[in-house]
This record gives C-alpha cells, sequence and structure tokens, in this order.
C-alpha cells in the first residue's frame, strides 16, 4: 500500500436548501484515500454516502444542492477551486464513477459500443474506428462474453450483471486514477455481485486504481475493501482497515450496524435492529448525532460533538464512550 | 438506420400512411404533368358538369376541372402542413429544450411567454394575424406555425424534465461530457418519439385549420386550390351537385389519416424497445 493519498476530503459540507429547510446531508466529512486503496464508505441510506461521491464530483443537482464549504484535494488540485470545463477534463478521465442502478445508467437510445466511444473520444480523441475498437478492447476486459456482438446491442438487450460490467468499462476507459461505485451491486443477484466484486478487485490489482466504494453491505464490503468508513448523518463516525473495524469496533454505532447484518456463519433467529430510525437532517440531535439510538450513551454525548480521534495504528473514532473521547 | 427501416417495414398501417404521404408528395411535385387540365382555365359553357372520362371529378361552378384542382391543392396542403409544423416544431423544439434542461430562470420566461400564445383560441390567432398582414399563403403558414409553437414547446420540455432526471444523464456528466453534448447526444435522441407523434398529429390539426381558414374566406384568395376553400365554395351547391365539396373533402379525410398513422408508426419503429 502506498502512503501518498490521491484524495483528501477535508471537511467538506454539503448542504440542501428545501422549503422545509437546509438539509445538512453532508456535514463536516473528513476522507482520506492513498493510492491503490480500496475504501469502503458503510452507512444507512440518506446518510450522505452518495452525496459525498456526488460532491467529490461536483455533481450535486444545483439547486436545491449546494458544497458549502471543505476541500477536496486531488492529485494536488483542490478540485473545489476548479473551474467547470477543467472539471469536466477530471470527470470520467482521471475519477469515474459506476452508479447503482446499471439498467437506467445506460441511454436506451444508444448501443453499449456507441457510450464508450463516445466517453474515449471526448477525453482521448482519436477516430471512431479507433474508438470503437478500445471499446472491444475494454469489454473484453471487463470480462464480457463475445465483445464484438455486445458492442452493437442496445442496453435493454442485456441483463443486469453485464451492464454493470459496462458500466465499468465506460469508467475504466480512460484509465482514471480513483473509481467511485455507489452500490454497484446492490441491484444485482448474489452470483452476478460475486462476478461484479471479483471484476472490481482484479482492476483494482492489475491497473492499481484507487476506489471509493459506497455500500451498505458489509459483505460486499470486507470483499471488496481494503479500508473502510462509517458515515452516520452526514460524519464520518469510524474509520480503520476492514480487519480491524469488522473485528474491533469501537463506535457503538459499527457495532450495531455489524450486529445487524445477516451471516450465514452465525444461527440466530432475529437479527439485531438499530433502534429509533436516521435523524432528522435538518434538525439533527445536539451533540453526538447517535446519541437518541445509542446504547452507551454518556452524559456528555448530549452536550459536545465528538470528534475523529485517531486511536492508533490508523483507527479513528468519533466517540466519547471507551474513555478517549474527542472532548479533552 | 436500416434497423430502423426494417422496424418500419413491420407497421402496416405505417407503411400505409407512408405510402399515400409519398403519393401525395409526387402528385404536388408533378400536379402539372397529372392534371388532366389547367386548373384554372374557366368554361362557363360546361359549369357543374356531372362525372365523366373528361372530368372524372366533375367541373366547378365556373366549369373548371375538379381533379386538376384537387391535385394542384395537394401542394398547398403539403407546404401549409409540413412547413409550419416543421418551422414550430424547430422553435418549439427549441424554446422547449432550453426550458427543460436548463429551467429556473430561463423555464419560466421562456414558458409564460408561450402561455401568452397558448392562451389565445388557435382560430382566433391566425384571424386576427390574416387581419393585419391580409390573406397569403405566408401569412397563412406564419400564423398556422405561431399557433403551434406552444404545443411543441409543451412537449419537448415534459421530455426534456423527465429525462434528465434520469441516472444516465448524470453518467454521461459523470463521464466529463459537457451540457451541449449531453442536449444534444443524450437528450434529443430521446425525444424524438414524441415529437415525432406531436408533429405528425400536429400536421393533420394544421391542414384542418388551413381547411378551416378557407372555408370561412380568410385563408388565401381566389383562385387558389386550397381544399378547404374548395369545400367552402361547394357548400354553396351541396344538394344540388355534391361532388364539388365532396371530393376536397375526402382529401383533407385522407391526408389527415395518413399522416396520423404514418407518426403513430414512425414513433413504434423509432423505440428499440419495441422490436417485434
Amino acid at each position: 500500500m502506498g502512503t501518498d493519498a490521491i484524495l483528501r476530503i477535508a471537511d467538506l459540507r454539503t448542504h440542501f436548501f428545501t422549503d422545509n429547510g437546509e438539509v445538512k446531508a453532508v456535514d463536516g466529512v473528513n476522507l482520506t484515500i492513498h493510492k491503490g486503496e480500496s475504501l469502503g464508505l458503510v452507512g444507512e441510506s440518506g446518510c450522505g454516502k452518495t452525496v459525498t461521491a456526488y460532491s467529490t464530483l461536483r455533481l450535486v443537482p444545483n439547486p436545491p444542492g449546494r458544497i458549502i464549504s471543505g476541500q477536496i484535494h486531488f492529485k494536488g488540485r483542490d478540485l473545489l477551486k476548479l473551474s467547470e470545463k477543467e472539471m469536466r477534463g477530471v470527470r470520467g478521465k482521471e475519477i469515474a464513477m459506476v452508479f447503482q442502478e446499471p439498467a437506467s445508467s445506460l441511454n436506451p437510445s444508444f448501443t453499449i459500443g456507441n457510450q464508450i466511444r463516445e466517453v474515449i473520444q471526448f477525453h482521448q480523441g482519436g477516430s471512431r474506428v479507433e474508438a470503437r475498437k478500445k471499446a472491444i478492447e475494454i469489454l473484453d476486459a471487463v470480462r464480457i462474453p463475445d465483445p464484438m456482438r455486445i458492442v452493437d446491442q442496445y442496453p435493454h438487450e442485456l441483463s443486469g450483471g453485464m451492464l454493470q460490467r459496462v458500466m465499468i468499462a465506460i469508467a475504466i476507459s480512460c484509465k482514471p486514477d480513483l473509481l467511485i461505485c455507489d452500490e454497484p451491486t446492490t441491484a444485482l443477484d448474489v452470483s452476478m455481485q460475486a462476478q461484479v466484486i471479483n471484476l472490481l478487485n482484479d482492476l483494482r490489482q492489475e491497473r492499481g486504481t484507487s476506489l471509493l466504494f459506497i455500500t451498505h453491505d458489509l459483505g460486499v464490503l470486507s470483499w471488496v475493501c481494503t479500508h473502510a468508513a462509517v458515515m452516520y448523518a452526514g460524519n464520518i463516525i469510524e474509520q480503520a482497515d476492514i480487519r480491524t473495524l469488522v473485528k474491533n469496533p469501537k463506535h457503538p454505532y459499527t457495532s450495531a450496524l455489524i450486529g445487524a447484518s445477516p451471516r450465514l456463519d452465525r444461527d440466530c433467529q432475529v437479527l439485531d435492529s438499530i433502534r429509533g430510525s436516521v435523524p432528522n437532517l435538518i434538525n439533527p440531535p445536539r451533540g453526538c448525532k447517535f446519541h437518541p439510538r445509542c446504547d452507551r450513551v454518556l452524559p456528555i454525548c448530549t452536550e459536545q460533538t465528538p470528534q475523529l480521534k485517531e486511536r492508533g495504528d490508523g483507527h479513528r473514532v468519533a466517540c466519547f464512550v471507551d474513555g478517549e473521547g474527542g472532548a479533552a | 438506420m436500416r434497423e430502423f427501416y426494417r422496424r418500419f417495414k413491420k407497421q402496416r398501417l405505417g407503411v400505409t400512411g407512408a405510402i399515400i404521404v409519398v403519393i401525395l408528395f409526387l402528385a404536388a411535385v408533378f400536379a402539372p404533368f397529372l392534371a388532366p387540365c389547367d386548373p384554372q382555365r374557366v368554361d362557363l359553357s360546361n359549369t357543374l358538369a356531372p362525372l365523366s372520362l373528361k372530368h372524372p371529378l366533375g367541373t366547378d361552378h365556373l366549369g373548371r376541372d375538379l381533379l386538376s384542382r384537387v391535385i394542384y391543392g395537394t401542394r398547398i396542403v403539403l407546404i401549409v402542413g409540413i412547413g409550419s409544423v416543421a418551422i414550430s416544431a424547430f422553435f418549439g423544439g427549441l424554446a422547449g429544450l432550453c426550458a427543460g434542461y436548463f429551467g429556473k430562470t430561463a423555464d419560466g420566461m421562456i414558458m409564460r411567454c408561450l402561455d401568452v400564445v397558448w392562451a389565445f383560441p388557435p382560430i382566433l390567432l391566425a384571424l386576427a394575424l390574416l387581419a393585419v398582414r391580409g390573406a397569403s399563403l405566408s401569412t397563412v403558414v406564419l400564423s398556422i406555425t405561431l399557433v403551434g409553437i406552444p404545443g411543441h414547446a409543451r412537449i419537448v420540455r415534459g421530455s426534456v424534465l423527465s429525462i434528465k432526471e434520469k441516472t444516465y444523464i448524470m453518467a454521461a456528466r459523470a463521464s466529463g461530457i459537457g451540457h451541449r453534448r449531453i442536449l444534444i447526444n443524450h437528450i434529443l435522441p430521446n425525444i424524438v418519439a414524441p415529437v415525432i407523434v406531436v408533429s405528425t398529429l400536429s400536421i393533420a390539426i394544421c391542414i384542418m385549420i388551413e381547411a378551416t381558414l378557407s372555408f370561412l374566406g380568410l385563408g388565401m384568395r381566389p383562385p387558389n386550390d386550397s381544399w378547404g376553400f374548395m369545400v367552402s365554395e361547394g357548400q354553396k351547391y351541396l344538394r344540388t351537385y355534391p361532388y364539388y365539396s365532396l371530393f376536397p373533402g375526402i382529401m383533407i379525410m385522407v391526408v389527415v389519416f395518413a399522416f396520423n398513422v404514418f407518426g403513430d408508426g414512425l414513433r413504434d419503429a423509432w423505440d428499440p424497445k419495441l422490436k417485434t
């Protein structure tokens, strides 16, 4: 694992201005991805994972969303300071993204080949014929059987797993340094999930692409990621390498999340569920945002917001429980 | 494109419509060769003649050959129908595209302006324009175009609004593709289907508006061969000599029908999902 950070998000705040108030979807996220690393971003629905990803590419729909503050350092540049035109050169070429719903992520009016070609030609130029050849190569690289035939097919003619591989093909067609995957396997069945995950793993190893992998499935996470960050209500609350996080979670929310995941090797009738629901992000609870749902709540939790603190070996936690807390 | 043609061929009704449209086109272009007589040649000794070999559809109250007049009428119908729809689809489409994609202020301003036009009853608007500019072919086309713009803009705007929320637009943006390319390469092809349907339907409507205007005596001045005008002239002789109104009337019906089914066929052929 290299030590140089490829992406460093510092104190990112992305808020949505709605009629009901300001939704603080991402509220001070700090995140670092090193070269060749694969970071998983976990959390419940609506905790700001996708908004973090969109913010990184500066694709937050505006209105109503806006990046309020923060820095996104990518290969030494602050993406938030680039012009829209410079940003277009980053999107797809240096940072690419794969979306959750493969079936709706491809334009139904064009063949697969046309859509890969468009991105290749946009970023690398070259003739149609060359780009088409590259498209076929890239389809082959993502292990699509019979790429010569698939390249001329329309999206609706392919299955979800195939489409997701096509999406990955488009994403890696310009050899990006960072690949953002927003729940790429959620819409797929289990065997397809496995294929896509293996593909992502191999691509990461072969090409050295860093990965930001968004998911709510801890099982998938442990397969793909070397590191993981847990997100809750717009904040990162715990970050560690995947092994530490699963074996020795420090934050009560992380423990609860792990407890709530179904596992085949454990015989249990009822899964632990986390009581309560995701807090309202217009008026989040005072202090630690998790305290209304936390089983180990301390008096200080309702008063002060814990900060992400190093607990050794890159394990960082934002919690007052277990002494070390953020207040001191 | 070859794929599109193959799929279109399977639409039996659509092909029928297309054939009729093609025949009309040929008739319009080759009118001087097809028409048995000069449509404007007056023969007062042979007015309102019954159907005969010389005058297959009879003659009108001035002894002009009705078949020739109907054939020449195709020209006006096609110019007015296709011309005004093409222009209004272009401008309406452009307005709708901008309004839908850029939203916010642009949307509000464009759509409110078009609402003003939309608020007028179409015939009334056309009447007002014709009154100001005087009756002529270009004024008829202009007024029908104007009437058609808001409809096209609304359809396009609605389609754009629904398509720009699709993930593939976000995916294209995430690939670095700019607004202009997204509009042209990703949104436009996906709104072609509804636009084709609306356009072909409104060709039919335009032809009827033109017929109505001519029927009211506000279209082109005589002598002209507009079918609507012929129906209105023939109205006076409806009891004694129904052919005068009947044939142009039938032609209006046929054209409207042909464009409607042609449009439906095009739409079905365009949608890659409806492959059979």
